[in-house]
Formats: structure tokens, sequence, C-alpha cells
């Protein structure tokens, strides 16, 4: 009964056997390239040298324009996301004109999932709930980011041009961020060469394997805002809508006695708010931590009976890692886009230092 | 000598070994590294023919779950959940998945591998080993209290939505607003 499933197992092997060619061509084609190879290698490491302050102020240049272009334009297209082996196609719609920036996002495939975007805040719509968040903060992207930030963020990331390339039919520019340490993830992004406007983006884990794309597939400037969103958004009907409410959160500056003991270089704490979680007494603090391009967050909430599930270790939210675990009464979780040893040193170092905090 | 313990590896990953038979491979599991190495690589192979790997496969984890098993021991572990034996065709929930591997690490170090197979089919003989770690005579187990956890499911699915989203609106991002609102708009909580 045995044998038959290790000979299955055997058969198996041997169709892996395939394989074998390209390792004879590995073999055979590093025993006439490596004196070459080895003079073009020093060659190469020499140009390099030359070249990269170049190369680095180029893609400099690139991420410059990309922070900006969504200031100025407005387009329409439709992307597909995909993460995992799960594939959504979208639709947005962005403005900026006198009104400001507007921006509208809908799933085109599966339940209705939209979001609308003005001002700092958020209408999101899924499988018909809605819920209203406010941000009070300006938006931080690479926008703010001054020179000086910008070489902070390249202690930790180097950037490479990777060439031209076309995306939704348009001419775009490759820009490479890689992580030079295992805490973050790197980036690998399609640039419009007229607008600076990213039409691609993968998101690679540890290994360089793209955990997350963006592909646009269509893409159209607007000379104006479609009707549609000609009108800013009337926050005061949108809100009507939801039975919750928005949620009311407000920057902080202490820190509530909570710190964070131990994160990767290159990450500081950026942001504290309390959200007054809508309809009950709960608070929630939440602490934002990033290296400037990743970013981490920190929930602390306090156990009730309301929310009287526990998490404790690791899981996955989409293309984010949490760790979960309990310190006292509170349950802590941290949430990120980046490795879960991240999310596990934050998470493990996390400490109570208020009043009241045991010695 | 070797050629046989791989075929009987073979057959307790396929489900083919059961009681003594099960134990003594078992046994030399727990004693080889090699075989263990063995145990791993056929489960890549297996998943590879089954068009089932991960996007990303590392070669040495039972080696940094025992590492980190190790690590913890010399704390005083938080609560760990005990493993739940996964059906055919009824995915454990989301929530569970990495905390189950993680106990079923925890009482049965040398078959560690095992709980991280996240194909759909779990084979059989696997699932009676984790279902019964009790009865793995000789393996080391970890001084933890094991405390059932009673997930609230929809509640702590419905929480850590509400982290997401803030996450999202939160966090510093490449280009604007877009890649933060395709996340959520992208989101399955129910993968």
């Amino acid at each position: 009964m045995n044998t038959p499933k290790g000979l299955r197992m055997k058969a198996s092997l041997r169709e892996l056997g395939r394989a074998r060619p390209f390792f004879f061509f590995v073999r055979w084609s590093s025993r006439i390239a490596a004196y070459p190879l080895g003079v073009l290698v020093l060659l190469a490491a020499t140009l390099s040298h030359a070249r990269a302050s170049d190369a680095a102020a180029e893609v400099r240049q690139w991420l410059d324009k990309m922070s900006h272009s969504s200031q100025k334009i407005n387009f329409e297209g439709t992307f597909v996301y995909r993460r995992g082996d799960q594939v959504t196609a979208m639709k947005i719609v962005h403005v900026a004109d006198e009104n400001g920036e507007r921006e509208k996002l809908s799933s085109l495939n599966g339940p209705v999932r939209e979001i609308v975007r003005e001002k700092g805040v958020a209408r999101i719509t899924m499988d018909k709930k809605s819920v209203v968040v406010e941000k009070r903060s300006a938006s931080r992207s690479l926008v703010s980011k001054t020179p000086e930030q910008i070489d902070q963020i390249e202690k930790y990331y180097s950037f490479s041009s990777g060439g031209e390339s076309r995306a939704a039919s348009r001419p775009v520019r490759v820009v490479n961020i890689v992580p030079r340490d295992a805490y973050r993830y790197g980036y690998r992004v399609s640039l419009d060469q007229q607008t600076g406007t990213m039409l691609q983006s993968d998101l690679l884990n540890e290994e360089g394997v793209p955990i997350e794309q963006v592909m646009f597939i269509t893409f159209e400037l607007l000379e104006k805002a479609p009707p549609a969103m000609r009108e800013p958004a009337k926050h005061g009907e949108s809100a009507s809508m939801h039975p919750d409410g928005p949620q009311v959160s407000q920057p902080l500056t202490g820190g509530e006695g909570w710190k964070v003991g131990k994160m990767p270089g290159g990450f500081i704490l950026t942001e504290h708010y309390r959200h007054q979680v809508p309809h009950s007494q709960a608070i929630m603090n939440h602490m934002v931590l990033t290296d400037g391009l990743a970013s981490v967050s920190v929930f602390i909430e306090k156990n009730n009976a309301h929310h009287a599930s526990p998490f404790v270790g690791v899981s996955r939210m989409g293309v984010a890692n949490a760790y979960g675990t309990r310190i006292n009464d509170y349950q802590v979780t941290v949430v990120g886009e980046v490795p879960v040893a991240t999310v596990e040193m934050i998470g493990r170092s996390i400490k109570y230092q208020g009043p009241g905090a045991a010695k | 000598m070797t050629e046989k313990l791989n075929e009987k590896i073979s057959a307790l990953m396929d489900g083919g070994l059961a009681g003594h038979d099960a134990q003594d491979v078992i046994q030399n599991l727990k004693q080889s590294a090699e075989l263990r190495q063995c145990w791993e690589r056929y489960h890549l192979i297996g998943d590879a023919l089954r068009n089932n790997l991960p996007p990303v496969v590392r070669h040495d984890l039972a080696s940094r779950i025992s590492a980190a098993i190790e690590a913890d021991a010399s704390q005083s572990l938080p609560t760990v959940v005990p493993f739940v034996p996964r059906q055919k065709n009824k995915p454990a929930p989301f929530f569970l998945k990495p905390l189950s591997g993680l106990a079923i690490a925890a009482s049965v170090a040398a078959v560690a591998v095992v709980s991280f197979d996240r194909g759909g089919d779990v084979a059989p003989a696997v699932q009676t080993m984790a279902a019964a770690p009790a009865q793995m005579q000789g393996v080391d187990r970890l001084p933890v209290s094991v405390t059932p956890l009673v997930v609230d499911e929809a509640a702590a699915q419905s929480r850590l939505n509400d982290y997401l989203v803030n996450h999202s609106q939160y966090s510093t991002v490449m280009q604007g607003e877009m890649l933060p609102s395709a996340r959520i708009v992208g989101y399955n909580p129910n993968e």
C-alpha cells in the first residue's frame, strides 16, 4: 500500500528533472564567461560609481514630479488592483481645480465599493454600509518631502532608474525603490512621462516578489472636471446616509502614556490620535509611525464587553501584516504594509508608562 | 535505508501511513534534520505540482519556527491558541490561520511545517497528528498555558476592518490617496 505512494512521489520527482538542461547551461556558460565577466564587473563598478549620483538625482526628479502631479491635473482612468490571487478592476476620477482636489474611486466588479475624498474627508461605501472618516492633518505623501527628508528616505531605500517602458499606452519612466534592510518593502513604480502620474506600481516583498500591483489600463487627461465631479460633494447630506456618523478624531501631543520602545531604523512616530469610536464611549489610541515611505499604525483600545475578542499573534489583512498583543486590559494591534518582522518588533516593544503604570 | 524512509515520508504525507509506522517515521523526523528537510522538500514539490506554491518559499521555515519557539520559551509566553484541524472545503477563519500555525508548532515542533500547508486539502495523516498532540511520545512540549481562545469572529473582523480603514486613512503613501483607497476597495475581509 505504501509503495505506490512512494513511487508516485518518485515519478513526480522525475517530472521535475526537466529542469536539468537549465543547470547544464549555467555550468557551461559560467566556465567560458568567468574571465571577461570579472573584467566587466570591475569596469561596471568603476563606471557605476560615477553614474550612481546622476541616476539618483534623476530618480529624485521623477519622484518629485510624481508627488506634485496629482495637485495639478484632472484625469479619469481604469486600473486593476491585484493582491495575491485577488484582482479588482477599479475606476478613478481625479479633479484638481479652483475647488481643490477631489477624487472618486470605485470598484467595477464584485460588490459596489466606493471612496470619495475631498479636503481630508473620505466617504467610504462598502457592501451597502458607509462610513465617513475625517482626516484632520494635511495629506502626507511625498508631496511635502523636503530634500532633507528624501535624503533620510535614501538611507533606508536605494533609488534607481528602471528605464523607459509603457503603461496604459503611454510612455512611462520606471523607478525602483529598493529597501536596504528587511524591515520594509520595495516599490517599482512606472510614472507617466508627461504628467508624472503613477500608472503602475508594484509593492515588492523581502524576496523582491510583487505582493500588490496597480496597473492602469486606460488613462485620460481631462480638461475640466466631468459633470458628476464639478460640484464639491455635500458632506452634510451624505453624512445622513450613515447612521454611525463621522468618526471624531483629535490629534494628541502627548503619548497618553503609551510608548513604542523599539522600531526599525528610520521609523519615527509622526502622529498620535484619539479616535472616538462611533456610537460608543470607546476611545481608540492611534499612533502612526513612518520611515517616509512605509507606514505602520499602532491601535490601542481598552477591552470591554463590546470588544471582547482578543487578537494575539500575527495575522494578515490584505497586503498589511498585523501583530496583536494584550497589555493589561488593553488590546494592542500593529498594522502596516511592512514585513511581519517590523510589526512584531514594534508590537513587542509597546509599553504603558503613564500614570498607574507598574514599576 | 534512507530510500525506504523517504518513501515512508512520502506515504505519511499522502496520508497512507498510520499507527506504528507513522510513529516510527515521526520519531525519525524528530531526530534527523536531514529528514525534516526532505519532508519540507516533498511538500514543496507537491505544492509545485499542484500549482499551489505560495508567493514566497522560505526554506528555513521550520528552523525559524523552532528558533522563535525557543526564544519565546525563555520569556513567558502569551496565550496560545490550540490547533483546530481544518476540514476539507471549510477553510479556517482567516483570523485563526496564522495563529493555528503557531499552536501546532508549539506542540509538535518536528512537523511544524505541516500546518503551513495552506492548500485546501490537508492530508488526513497530518490532521490526525495535529489533532492528537498529546499522543506524540517524546516530543518536547512547551510549558505554556493553553487557553482556548473564543473569538467572536464578526466582532474581531469588524474591528480589524476598522483598523485597516484607519490605517489607510492616516498612512503615508507614495502618491496622493490612490493606493490607500485601492487597498480599502480591494480588500476582501472574507478571504
